[in-house]
């Protein structure tokens, strides 16, 4: 069953987007306007990509809140601290966690860059039924007398039905085609 | 004295597993020595041969060289050089941040023994065993796993807890100049 991580279940959900020049009190700023206007931050996620911070969080806030006005004062992040901010209604079910998967996995990719390492490995997963819910990329300095920049890729997911050793051995072929290391490793996630 | 050039990731020979060093003679004595010098050029607390291009099982470890600041001072041997390390045995585990001289701008969260004991060779020849802890156990093995081709990246856990960006991105400072974060090799 869907568990509902929800402590207000008569107020409304919002998901914050914004994104911008990296600076300090971006947060701070952010969380003002939110505890100024009695909402409540749920479950977020934010952080600095190079030059560049990213804001994802999901918010409650009181039901006598119109849209009109969160929008109204979150869109100041546009001219103080130069964000691009989105804001969207939750549905009721996009508020539920999802059921507790059973099988995770992380999946590694390392090696020297080349144009489609992300496109190939992740459409394999898919194909294979694996749903992705954590990414994360790097591209180093070129390493390599050729010249070559590496990259790195972690990516976890949700195994569903798919053959864990056929996965791994698919990833392996991908890996040699590509030149790259790649390794699935199970993840596990047992509440003690 | 000779410090050498540090081979960055993606150089596939930081995949290459590392040859035994025969005997403890002058060239094995100079790999130690060229392994040193170039460790003291870099800010970093280790460096194992094949980050300088030799596929041979040699490591050093020093973490006096550490700019981290703790309250108590981790213990330590000092400047640890070894031919053909081998972990005779290991004990608990413990979570640490690592980076690494040959993948810059990346640190991962990785799961170490927190107490080894250790044997290798001296550059005399010797058979050198000690055991430590924390800093310096999560150092050497650092260390002694690239002898195998494996790197910190190879050990990473989970995805959402386990990756850092190295949040500086401005231009490296010159070799003399310590790092914030101390990055074994």
């Amino acid at each position: 069953m869907p568990r509902r991580l929800c402590y207000n279940q008569n107020m409304p959900y919002y998901l914050l987007t914004a994104a911008g020049p990296d600076k300090a009190g971006i947060v701070a700023a952010a969380a003002e306007i939110l505890y100024e206007l009695g909402c409540n931050l749920e479950d977020s996620a934010m952080t600095r990509l190079r030059g560049e911070f990213a804001i994802l969080l999901i918010f409650t806030a009181p039901a006598k809140t119109s849209l009109t006005e969160l929008r109204r004062r979150l869109q100041r992040l546009e001219k103080s601290h130069g964000l691009t901010v989105q804001l969207k209604p939750m549905k009721p079910r996009e508020t539920l966690e999802p059921p507790r998967p059973q099988r995770l996995c992380l999946v590694t990719v390392y090696g020297a860059d080349k144009p489609g390492i992300v496109y190939r490995v992740t459409r394999l997963l898919s194909k294979n039924g694996v749903n992705i819910t954590d990414v994360t990329t790097h591209r180093t300095a070129a390493g390599t007398a050729k010249g070559a920049a590496g990259y790195i890729l972690y990516l976890e997911g949700e195994l569903a039905g798919a053959d864990t050793d056929r996965l791994q051995g698919l990833l392996q072929d991908l890996g040699r085609e590509l030149g790259v290391t790649v390794a699935l490793k199970p993840v596990d996630a047992e509440p003690l | 004295m000779a410090a050498h050039r540090i081979i960055l990731f993606p150089d596939p020979l930081l995949k290459q597993p590392s040859r035994p060093v025969d005997r403890a003679d002058a060239a094995a004595a100079q790999l130690l020595t060229d392994l040193t010098d170039t460790l003291h050029r870099f800010p970093g607390v280790g460096l194992a041969a094949p980050q300088i291009g030799v596929l041979q099982r040699a490591v050093v470890v020093d973490i006096t060289r550490s700019t981290r600041r703790e309250k108590k001072p981790p213990r330590h041997h000092g400047l640890i050089a070894l031919l053909n390390p081998r972990l005779l045995r290991r004990e608990g585990e413990l979570v640490f941040r690592e980076g690494c001289l040959s993948v810059p701008d990346f640190l991962g969260n990785v799961r170490r023994a927190a107490w080894i004991e250790v044997e290798g060779m001296n550059a005399r020849g010797e058979t050198v065993k000690l055991d430590t802890d924390g800093f310096e156990a999560v150092a050497l093995q650092h260390e002694m796993d690239h002898l195998d081709g494996v790197l910190f990246l190879d050990r990473v856990e989970n995805v959402k807890t386990d990756l850092f960006r190295r949040k500086n991105y401005a231009p490296r400072p010159p070799a003399s100049t310590p790092a914030a974060t101390p990055e074994a090799g």
